[in-house]
Order: C-alpha cells, then structure tokens, then sequence
C-alpha cells in the first residue's frame, strides 16, 4: 500500500533534529556546524510548507501517524492538523532567522571552543519544540519538555557570566517545580484513566464525567499540569525568572526563549484543555476563569513592570510577560474565536519579540548601550535597526499594518462576541501601557531635541553587517506581510483548530 | 480509617512528594533544593510503581513459556517509572553542573549570600 511522504513529516522533522543535534560535534568547524543547522531549519521549514499545502487539499483535516505496528493504545502517536504545521513552520524559520540574525552577539559572548554546544542545543529545542507540537502522547509531551528545559536553560548559561548562571539556577529551580508537577498529573490522569494516548485519555474522561466518579482527582490533575505550564511560560505569578533569565542571556538566546521556549509549552495546554479534557468538561470544573483572570494580571503587570524599566532588554523581558497574559487570556475566554486570537498571538509574538530581541542585541553589541536614557539619535546612527525596531514597537501596540494590529483586532472581535465585554477596557489600558515604554524609545531615537547639534557634527555610522541584518529585515517584511494578508494565515489557524 | 491503610503507599507517596516541594521552594541551600527535586520524583515514581503492581502476580517477563495477563503486573506503569529515572537523573547532572558553576563564581551556596553578592557585582 504507498503512503503519502507527506505522513512522514511529523516524525521526520523531530528525527532530522535530533539526529543533526548528535552528528554535529562531528564536525570540524563552527562555520560548518553553523551550515548545517541551517540546512536542516531549511529542510524543516520546507517540510512543513508541504505538510501545511498536502493539509489544505487534505478532506479529513488532520492525519495521525502511528510509530510501531501494535495499534491504538499501545502505540506512540503523532498527529498533524493545520495548527500544528502552521506552528511547527514558524518556529523553524524563526528559529533560524535568530540564529542568523544574532550570530555576531553570541560569537562573541561564547567561548570559542564551547560554540559546537550552542548548535546541538539549538537542534534539540527545535526538535523539543516540534514535539511539544506534534505528539498525541501525554508522557512523551513529558519528555520533550523534561529536553525543552534543560535545552533552554542551557541556551541561557551558554553565555557564562554571574547574571546568567544566577539567572539559569533560578529558571532551573522553577522548571523543577514545574516538572515534578507536571509528571504528578500526569500519573494520576493515568491511574485514574489507564491511557496516556490523548484520544483514549479523551473519552475516558467523557466517561468518568458523564457518572461523575473521580471528579476530584481530575481537577487535582487538571490544577498540576495547569501550575506546570503556567510556571515554564512565565504567567504572572509565576514570572519571577523570566526577565533575568531572558534580560541577560545572549541575544539569539532572548528571542527563541521569549518567541518559541513560552509557546512550546502554551501549546500543550491547549492540547489539554481541547483535545484531552474537552472544552465542555473544562467548562463544568470551572478553571476557565482562572485561566482568564491570570492572563488579564499579567497583561497588566507585565506592562507596568516595563514601564518601569531602565534597561532596553528587561523592558523587553517584561512586555513578554504581559504578551503571555494576552494568549492566556484569549484561552481563558473559551470560545473558538478567543482561541483563534490566542493562536493568533503566539506566531505575532513569535515574530515580533524575535526581532525586537534581535534589535536589541545589535544595539548592544555595535554601541554598547544598555540603558534606555542612552539611546538618543541612535535613529541616525543605527538607522536600519532602529526602523526595525520601530516598526516592532508599532507591532507590538498594535498599530496598522503590522500584524500586531491584526492580533488585537482579533482579541478585541473574541471580547466584544463572549459575555465578558468588559475586558476590552483592560485591553485599551494594556495597549496605552504598551505605547507608554516603547514610545519613549522610538522617540528619543528619532527626537532627541538635539538634532541642530547632531546635523553638525559629522554622524558616525554604528550599523551591524548585512548578514546580521538581513534576518532581521525578513522578520520584519513579515510583519508587514502578515499584517496585510492576516486573514489567509487566520484562516489557516481557525481551520487548523476546529480540528484540535 | 480502613481506606488509609489500604492506600498507605499513595499516601506516603503524597507525603514523600510534599517533603520534596517544600524543599525546593523553602530550603536556602542549593544543594539541599536539588535533594529536594529528587525526592519529589522519587514519590511520582513510588506512586507510579504501587499502581502497576497487582497483589499476587510477577514481574512481566516470560521464561516458563506462560502467556496469560493474569499471571503479570501491568508494566506500563514500570515503563514510565524507567523512562522517569532517566530524566531524573539528567536533570539532576545539569543541575549539579550549575550548581558547581555558581559555586565557582559565588563561592557559597546559600541563596541569599548569593543574591547579597550578586546585588553587590551589579
């Protein structure tokens, strides 16, 4: 019987990963090393470019692929729909793009002779990554993130300063706690159903609810994988490593934690709450507006926070905590649009704090300024970089074309048709707030209110190389994209997750 | 009552979980946190364990030539407790190497004499 190529992908991109992470130290060179991370990216991005086209065309939505011969419960899953291809082909080009784009920073802030290690973590994120996506089975989601976490704690000790290796031990720490509840809930799903497969771990479920026998047990475990996720995606208040970990590590290091690390993870709740749990069960225990009322905490503090900030990075770090609340909250509404929004936001996000990290970095690297009161007229001096980083800023307070506008404009469309009106209010508060820090940072690049004595002294070019820009540009020519053609990639998403 | 000492290993398995949380969020040393962790997944492990077990039955693995479920415990649950060491203990590797690095920086591993020298480099 042939069989599509096209079913192998899932599992070919996680391999392709892995086994690129283990050949690597092989290698002579990190120029070489560097060349086949990015092959392999490439060979995954265009795998899920022709996993996302073979969907399209595809009447069932979604296909699952079963590793071994056994059958059903006994077998380890896979399962592609259009949300996971859609996913699985930002994240590989993001993740490449970042590494490209901040390879001059962490060149530098990397031993020369430990750089090979950065490479293998890198493979075994994305492969984590594409996993966390991918998989049907709740004890390999386990697994992947017990190698998501040591991969992303690696990625940020990778830098070997004091700020890093105190920010790795508390991110570390943190994630412990998160994994030791997370395996917790997931044995009393088990012993309480008997399956770890998502689809029997489903209609058992249905069952013990339709009689209404271990609805304890069920919340107890629903309540541990909740605080486990919550605690590796930084919701408010389980934030307190983010900004650390995130504000110190090296610049490719920043974006994929901030635009891919958070997701991973945001993505396997959604998994629970649709696919394990059943929005209906959800709604009966009554966690959804938990699930919303953190989201709208850390929307505003994560604002206020930034507002606060002193350094470029640590204001970036916290606006990743508020953009968290938005996906957050946008589950927490439960309905099909709120979750559209939600998915919506995480490839916004994923974009856009990637490149604004990205900027951040060269601004650091070329000029060596930290501190957000230094950056005057760097419009004139970086003047590449600061328009990117401008039209990041737009993106994030959603101004129009970019894609951030569209992503508000989706989250305000979930509000205003849900029974909770009034949150648009937090909405407006929380974009104002966002205007509030990256304004001030646009403006002084641009207004400084010395621009007499700037045009008369002769400007002093501080550009990073084009091999570091050009990711960056694409990044951000996506934006604009996105922005204008955001309905086709909604689309893909919306139908992607009528099939979760 | 009687539901607790037939469920005593559950129980102690919560217990043994709690002492590990607390642990790692209350004690100050570092490596006293990282015990803590591994006590936490030892519960998860003994909990996992007690509830593949079937009073009575073997191990699963054939050598007389019986193939019957009724004569073997359930190893699914065996399987993931093996699966779970194994991560255990790469955690646990990654986290000493951490912990030695701070100590090579810090040169303490109490929490709050490192935040005093961290604050004092920054």
């Amino acid at each position: 019987m042939p069989i599509d190529f096209q079913l192998n992908v899932p599992f070919l991109c996680i391999f392709i990963l892995m086994v690129t992470a283990i050949v690597l130290p092989l290698l002579k060179s990190n120029n070489m090393m560097r060349a086949t991370t990015f092959v392999t990216m490439s060979v995954v991005a265009i795998f899920s470019l022709v996993l996302i086209l073979y969907l399209k065309d595809n009447e069932a939505g979604y296909f699952t692929y079963q590793l071994g011969k056994a059958g059903a419960p006994w077998t380890n899953e896979l399962r592609a729909g259009m949300f996971e291809a859609v996913m699985a082909l930002v994240f590989s080009v993001v993740m490449m793009l970042s590494i490209a784009g901040g390879y001059k920073s962490y060149k530098d802030d990397i031993k020369e002779d430990k750089q090979y290690a950065y490479y293998v973590l890198m493979n075994m994120l994305t492969a984590s990554l594409l996993a966390l996506v991918y998989t049907n089975d709740l004890f390999t989601a386990y697994v992947f993130i017990e190698i998501n976490t040591v991969a992303a704690c690696g990625i940020v000790v990778a830098k070997e300063t004091g700020e890093t290796v105190w920010a790795t031990i508390k991110y570390f720490i943190m994630s412990a706690l998160g994994s030791g509840l997370l395996l917790f809930g997931i044995s009393i799903l088990y012993t309480i159903t008997g399956h770890l497969l998502m689809d029997g771990l489903n209609s058992s479920i249905q069952q013990l609810v339709s009689t209404g026998t271990y609805m304890f047990p069920l919340i107890v475990a629903f309540a541990f994988i909740m605080i486990s996720v919550c605690v590796k995606s930084a919701l408010f208040p389980f934030h307190s490593w983010l900004p650390d970990a995130h504000g110190s590590a090296t610049a490719t290091s920043s974006a994929i934690l901030s635009g891919l690390v958070l997701k991973g993870y945001i993505i396997l709740l959604i998994k629970v709450i649709y696919r394990i749990y059943g929005i209906e069960t959800i709604a009966t225990l009554n966690v959804l507006p938990v699930i919303l009322i953190l989201g709208l905490a850390a929307m505003m503090y994560g604002s206020i926070m930034a507002v606060m900030q002193k350094e470029i990075k640590q204001m970036i770090a916290y606006s990743s905590v508020a953009q968290v609340g938005y996906i957050f909250m946008g589950i927490g509404l439960g309905t099909k649009l709120g979750l559209d929004a939600a998915v919506f936001h995480i490839v916004t996000h994923a974009i856009t704090k990637a490149m604004l990290f990205l900027n951040a970095g060269t601004i650091i690297k070329q000029a060596h300024v930290k501190k957000l009161k230094n950056l005057g007229n760097f419009g004139y001096t970086m003047p590449i970089t600061m328009a990117l980083f401008t039209l990041g800023a737009l993106s994030m307070i959603g101004i129009p074309p970019s894609i951030g506008f569209s992503s508000k404009w989706n989250f305000a469309e979930a509000i205003m048709t849900s029974d909770k009106v009034w949150i648009i209010l937090l909405l407006a508060i929380s974009s104002l707030l966002n205007a509030l820090y990256y304004l001030p940072v646009v403006i002084r690049a641009y207004f400084n209110g010395k621009d007499a004595a700037v045009q008369s002294v002769s400007i002093e070019r501080k550009e990073g190389v084009l091999a570091e820009l050009l990711p960056m540009i694409l990044l951000g020519i996506s934006i604009v994209c996105f922005g204008l053609y955001s309905d086709v990639i909604f689309n893909f998403i919306s139908v992607g997750l009528t099939h979760l | 009552m009687n539901y607790f000492f037939s469920h005593y290993y559950d129980i102690a398995a919560v217990i043994l979980f709690g002492i590990g949380f607390t642990i790692v969020l209350l004690h100050r040393n570092l490596m006293h946190k990282l015990v803590g962790m591994n006590i936490m997944d030892v519960a998860i492990f003994l909990f996992l364990a007690v509830k593949g077990y079937i009073s009575g039955r073997k191990a699963p693995i054939i050598i007389d030539d019986i193939i019957s479920y009724e004569r073997y415990i359930n190893p699914v649950p065996s399987g993931l407790v093996l699966t779970g060491i194994v991560v255990a203990v790469c955690m646990t590797a990654f986290g000493l190497a951490l912990i030695q690095k701070i100590y090579l920086r810090y040169h303490t591993l109490d929490i709050d004499e490192i935040l005093v020298k961290y604050k004092g480099v920054k």
